[in-house]
Parts: C-alpha cells; structure tokens; sequence
C-alpha cells in the first residue's frame, strides 16, 4: 500500500505526458531484453539441430566403415586374404576421430551420459582393432579355418557390439537433443508469456494510469470550475487555487488566480471610481439623469431631491416630462443622420435650453436643461443635466432693477439741472450776460455727458451680460449710412465739420440692426467731427472690398491717432488725452460698443491712422444674397 | 385739425415739476395742470378734460403704467393721446412704453427749449398716423 501511494504520489506529482513516457520506457526496456533472450534461444536451438545432423553424419560413416571391414573379415576367412593393416588403421584412426567429434560435440552440451558413452564406444573400436590384428596374425600363421571362423565369429560379434553402441549412442544422442531442444521451446515459451504478461500489465497500468489521471484531472477540473462559478456568482472572497505539484493543471491554476486577481483588482477599481464618480455626481448642485429612449428615467443623483423635492426611488421609470414637460419624446426616434430634437421652441443659450421645471408639490421653477444621447451596448441613453436657475433668475432680475434704479435716480436729477439750465439759456427768465451764457453752456454740456455716460455704462454692461437685443433685418446700408449722417448733422454743425457721401456701389444687402449700425456710425461720424480741425470735411464711402464684404469708411483729417494709442484705443475709458477728453466730450466707451455691435452683427471695425494727419475707421459687414 | 390745448400731466418730483411748467408757459400756449402722481390725475381727469396727457412712469401711489390702463380702460378718456416722460430710459423699456399705446416717449433728461416741439412733434405724427 506504501508503494502504490508512493507511485501514486509520483504519477500525480509529474506531467501526463512524463508519466507516461517513463512507463512505456520501462516497458520497452523489458520487452526488449525478452526479445534477445529469445534470438538468443533460437541461436542455440540452430546450433544443436547443426550439431545433431553433424553426429548423424559420423554415425553414418561409422556404419560404412564398420560395413567395409565386415566385407575385408568375411573374405580373410574364406579365401585368407591378408588385411591390409595400414589401411585399417587409417579406418581405425577416422572412426576413432569421428567418435571424438561427436563426443566433443556432447562434451560442449556437457553431457556427461553421452561422454561416458563415447568412451564404451572407443573401448569397442579397440576391442575391434586387436581382433582385426589377431586375425592378421592368424592369417600370417597359417591357422586353421576353425579358428579361422572362431575368431570371425568374435569379430562379428565384437562389429555387432559396435553397430549397437553406435545405435544406442544414436538413441542417446537424440534424446538428448530432443530434450535441450524442449528446454530451449520451454525457454522460449517461457519467454513468450513474459512478454504477453509484460504486454498485458503494460495494458493494465496504462488504463489505471489513465483512469488516476482522469480521476485526478476531473477533480481538479471541478476545483476550478466551482471556483469559477463562485467568481461568476460575484464572490471574491474565493481562496486562490493551489495544486501542490507542477502538473499542467498548476498553470491552469496560476492562470485562474491571475484572473481571479485580475477581475478583484478590476472590480475594486471600478467600484473605487464608481464610487468616487457617484460621489462627485451626488457633490453637484445640478440634476444629473439618465433616460432610455422612451423618456423613462434610468438613473439620479441626489440633487433631484434638492431641485424638485421627489425622491429618487420615487423617480425611477417615470417619464422625464413629469419633471419638465417641455421634453417630449413621443416622437423621438433616433435616427443616425438626423439627430432629431427633443425639445423645440424654447430659448437656447449655449445649447442650453431655459424651461420650466414641475416640483413634486406642482411649483414651477426655471430651469436650464442641456442633454445628451449616446449609445451604450446598443441602447439609447440620454442623459440630461437640470440647472436650478431660480437663484440665477432672482438675481438677475434684482440686477436688472437695480440698474434700472440707478440709472433713473441719476436721470432724475439730471432732468432738473439740465432743466433748469435749459430754461435760463433759452432765456426764459431774460436776456443774459454772454459770460453767464458761455458759463450755462458749459454746465449743459456736462450735463449732456453725464446722460451719455449713464446711457454708454447700460450698454456696456448689457453687452457683457450678453443681453443687448438686435432685431435683426435684411436691409440695404446705403440709406442707413445717410440716416446716420443726418442724425450726426446737427452735432457736427457745432464743429463747422461737414459730411460729404462718396458710394461706389448702388446698394447692398446686410443683416444687420438698423438702430445699432446707426449707433455705431454716429459714434465714428461724431468722433470724426470732434478729432478734425474746424471748417474740414470728413468723408464717407460705402464700397464693396471683397465679393462679399461692404465697407464703410469714415475719413477725417484731424488730429490722428498716436501709435503708442492704436493698440487699445477700443479699450473701455481709453481716451488719447486725458484733457483733450475733457475738452471734447465723450465718455471714453463709444468706441468699445462700435466694436462689440459690429461684432455681433458679424462684422469687423478697424482703422489706418497717422498722428496729425487724420484717421480713417472702417466698418466691414458681411453682404447678404451677394450673386 | 384738432390743436393741443390743455395738458394734464403726472409728475412727483417737484423740481421736474417746476421746469416743465416753465417750459411750457414759456415756449408755448398750452395749458398745463400738473399732478403729483396717476392716482391725483385719475381724479380731475375728467373734470379738467385734457386734450393731452403726460405721465411720468414711476410715481408714489400709482405709476404711469398703471394710470395708464386705468385711462384706457374708462370710456370718457381712452381716447386722450399720453404721452411718456421717463428716466427708464433703456432701449428695451422705451420699447415697451411704445407697445402700451401712448403716442410718444420723451426721455429724461430732456431739453426744456425743445420740449414742446416734441410734443408738437409727436402729436402731429400721431394724427397723421390716425
């Protein structure tokens, strides 16, 4: 039992593929050694079977040569013929040769019954000499026939003995072939089942092998696939796999860990970032949620709570439009080259879209919803972000009205000074003295400042908060560039200025907002008026620059513009003097609106200027419809 | 063609008061009665049946919006022309002080000399436009 655990521990402990190598060598080795054992038998069986044919051979001879000295003794006696010693000799010699030879042959085998035989077969061939001599001697005598005959009868007696010696030795010699050769066979055989027996063990430990190696991989393969079924089930508290040997199945192991690892390390990093992504989400005063493509919401964080008072489990499967009705998605279909809109009709700032939101107990807030649609393992998600903007709204309104206070608080008195100052220049309270004229004049003009700077601030600040409205129209520039000349007349009359018109086109179509564009050329045409020297003209033309862009270009021959100015003379309260300011008028902000106006219109302002040489402004816009 | 003769207007700053008094006493024949705010003008209105009618926007009491409906929604004065005198004066509210129906808006600060071309000025476009 010790062993076979301990083989068992060996098997298990090495690769499938060593097992089985290192069983089938053994099994080779042993077969092989079989296999020569038994060339070896079949060699020795070939070589007795030679021997044996070798000995019948001499026996053979034997006989011929027994024969022939019969032949010589029958005749010796009847006719006393003498033997012819030297030739019987020689026969004597090779049967005594051929007997060694076949004594040798079973002295080899070891056969010490045949041996022992060779040796009563020599004693007779002796015998047989000395009575051949004897006869000789007889013969030479001259003894009669009756001994004569005596003796041949001895002879034959003695040649009989031989012949049955030889017989028997035959015999012997057979048998004892017929024995080795058995025991050979036996060996043989013996040989043979060995090898069938090895074959059949050879068989038998290979199916048990396979059938541990089965049993083993199926454990195993259960060990991990119930690991793997706990891993799909989410549990990753699982044990790392451990099979103590170097088998394949402790790459299979090492492998699953990995992934086991892997997948904790994956999820942990998911669930981390989840976590945090949730946090940052739940962090955010605005609403973020999520909707399939029917409109029913997937997913929220926690400012719904905040925003509409509902809570989220509360919120789960409705339909957005419960919270905005403004988002309809019953005709929503997601089309790959029409993105289609969700939510028309509606004030859009920035992709922004401002709407009214419905809190949980039926109040109205504003909000500003924006969206976004993506696709996600074939499904539509549509997430949506919802600002409160109530507070934004408020505040706003409150900064509108403050504004709108300011601005008449100032007015306010501003009309009773100006009033007033009005009044006695026009002389209503009598004839003046012309220093106190010169002096009201001054006061009326500052007054006129004061209402132009209150004006230029609210533009200004409307134009930052990007709530300075246009009404936009398609119309032609030509009668709104001579509109603008004509509402500057009466400033540039105070300047002896005068405009001259010079247009080298019939008319031209621009989008643009009338009220601003003459803003615009009354801030330039005043400037001009201002900046050039008294009694000069300022020039205007409206030209066509590029196929599609009109310019008009406002020319005086004034003062100029330093090149240390140029770079921010469209700065806000940038003024080239400060006392040339103060002398001229103007609140440092007119040109900064020309250029914001012109932007918004699409167009470009820019000049060429030369210090005492004049500055020419131009006003490029885009034209409309240009064939 | 019907001429401006009386006009009754609403106005609760003293000093603007003065000047459009002396405005219109100077640089024309108008008469002018002058009230504190709308809900003192709504209660001579029909007694003084003016052929004008001038309204600051923000008053005490009641402001010049307000007034306004008032006047046009009584039967014996929905057809006197009103005209606006306004420190809101913003382009987006002077477009909605147009949109009320009054034929005109005069800005403050105005010029007193020019004062009552104006509001010649507008009555004038506003018959032409009847």
């Amino acid at each position: 039992m010790k062993f076979i655990n301990k083989l068992q521990n060996i098997i298990l402990n090495n690769s499938i593929k060593t097992n089985l190598l290192s069983l089938y060598s053994v099994i080779i080795v042993i077969m092989s050694l079989l296999l020569a054992m038994m060339l070896f038998y079949s060699i020795d069986l070939n070589h007795t079977y030679n021997k044996i044919m070798l000995n019948l051979e001499n026996y053979n001879k034997i006989y011929y040569q027994i024969n022939t000295v019969d032949k010589d003794i029958y005749l010796n006696i009847t006719e006393q013929k003498k033997f012819n010693e030297e030739y019987y000799e020689q026969i004597i010699n090779q049967v005594d040769e051929e007997l060694a030879e076949i004594g040798d042959n079973f002295d080899e085998n070891g056969d010490i019954n045949s041996a022992a035989s060779v040796e009563i077969l020599k004693r007779t061939v002796t015998t047989l000499n000395k009575y051949i001599n004897e006869t000789n001697s007889l013969i030479i005598n001259n003894a009669s026939y009756a001994d004569r005959e005596k003796l041949l009868d001895e002879i034959t007696h003695i040649k009989d003995i031989i012949k049955d010696n030889v017989q028997e030795l035959m015999e012997l010699n057979l048998t004892q072939s017929q024995k080795r050769i058995n025991t050979i066979k036996s060996s043989y055989n013996t040989a043979l089942s060995l090898i069938i027996i090895l074959f059949i063990i050879a068989i038998i430990a290979s199916v048990s092998f396979l059938l541990l190696v089965i049993k083993d991989t199926i454990n195993k393969i259960n060990t991990v696939s119930n690991h793997a079924n706990k891993l799909a089930n989410g549990d990753l508290s699982i044990e790392s796999i451990e099979f103590n040997n170097s088998s394949e199945f402790q790459i299979l192991a090492l492998s699953f860990n990995k992934m086991k690892n892997n997948i904790k390390d994956y999820i942990s990093q998911l669930s981390s970032s989840e976590m945090r992504i949730s946090s940052i989400l739940n962090a955010l005063n605005d609403c973020i949620i999520t909707t399939n493509s029917l409109g029913e919401i997937e997913s929220c964080n926690n400012s719904i709570k905040k925003i509409f008072n509902y809570k989220k489990d509360e919120l789960i499967g409705q339909n957005i439009n419960k919270l905005v009705s403004a988002i309809d998605f019953s005709r929503y279909k997601y089309d790959m080259f029409q993105n289609q809109k969700l939510i028309k009709n509606v004030t859009i700032i920035d992709e922004k879209y401002q709407l009214e939101g419905s809190k949980k107990d039926g109040t109205i807030i504003p909000v500003e919803v924006s969206y976004n649609e993506v696709e996600f393992e074939g499904q539509r998600v549509i997430t949506f972000i919802i600002h409160d903007i109530t507070q934004h709204k408020n505040v706003e309104k409150m900064k509108d009205e403050f504004i709108s206070i300011v601005s008449h608080e100032l007015r306010t008195p501003l009309t009773s000074i100006k009033g007033a100052i009005g009044l006695i220049s026009a002389g209503v309270l009598g004839v003046l003295p012309e220093k106190a004229t010169a002096m009201l004049a001054i006061a009326n003009n500052n007054c006129t400042r004061l209402t132009d700077l209150i004006n230029d601030i609210l533009d200004m600040e409307k134009i930052k908060a990007g709530k300075m409205n246009f009404d936009f129209e398609e119309c032609d520039v030509i009668p709104v560039v001579k509109e603008s000349i004509e509402a500057s007349f009466e400033y540039a009359k105070q300047y002896n200025i005068e405009y001259k018109v010079d247009t080298s086109i019939d008319s031209a179509i621009v989008n643009i907002d009338k009220r601003r564009l003459i803003q615009v050329l009354f801030n330039l045409l005043s400037n001009a008026a201002k900046f050039s020297h008294a009694n000069s003209v300022v020039n205007v033309g409206i030209t066509r620059i590029h196929e599609n862009t009109i310019r008009i270009s406002v020319k005086d021959t004034g003062i100029g513009i330093s090149e240390e100015f140029q770079a921010q003379i469209f700065e806000s309260f940038s003024q080239a003097d400060s006392s040339d300011a103060r002398k001229k008028g103007g609140t440092g902000l007119g040109l900064s609106i020309a250029r914001e106006i012109v932007t918004i219109m699409g167009g470009r302002i820019s000049f060429e200027s030369k210090l005492n040489e004049g500055t020419n402004f131009y006003v490029d816009l885009p034209e409309k419809n240009f064939a | 063609m019907k001429e401006v003769k009386k006009i009754l207007y609403a106005e609760d700053e003293p000093d603007v008061q003065t000047i459009v008094q002396i405005s219109v006493w100077s640089m024309s024949d108008y008469e002018i009665k002058i009230c504190d705010n709308g809900r003192l003008l709504l209660d001579c209105v029909e007694e003084y049946n003016p052929d004008l009618i001038l309204l600051d926007v923000m008053m005490p009491e009641m402001d010049g919006p307000t007034t306004l409906k008032n006047l046009q929604a009584n039967e014996k004065t929905k057809d006197i022309p009103v005209i606006f005198i306004t420190a809101k004066a913003q382009s987006h509210e002077v477009k909605l002080f147009e949109e009320t129906g009054v034929i005109g808006v005069i800005t403050k600060p105005f010029d007193p000399a020019a004062l009552c071309s104006t509001i010649k000025q507008l009555w004038d476009k506003s018959l032409k436009a009847s």
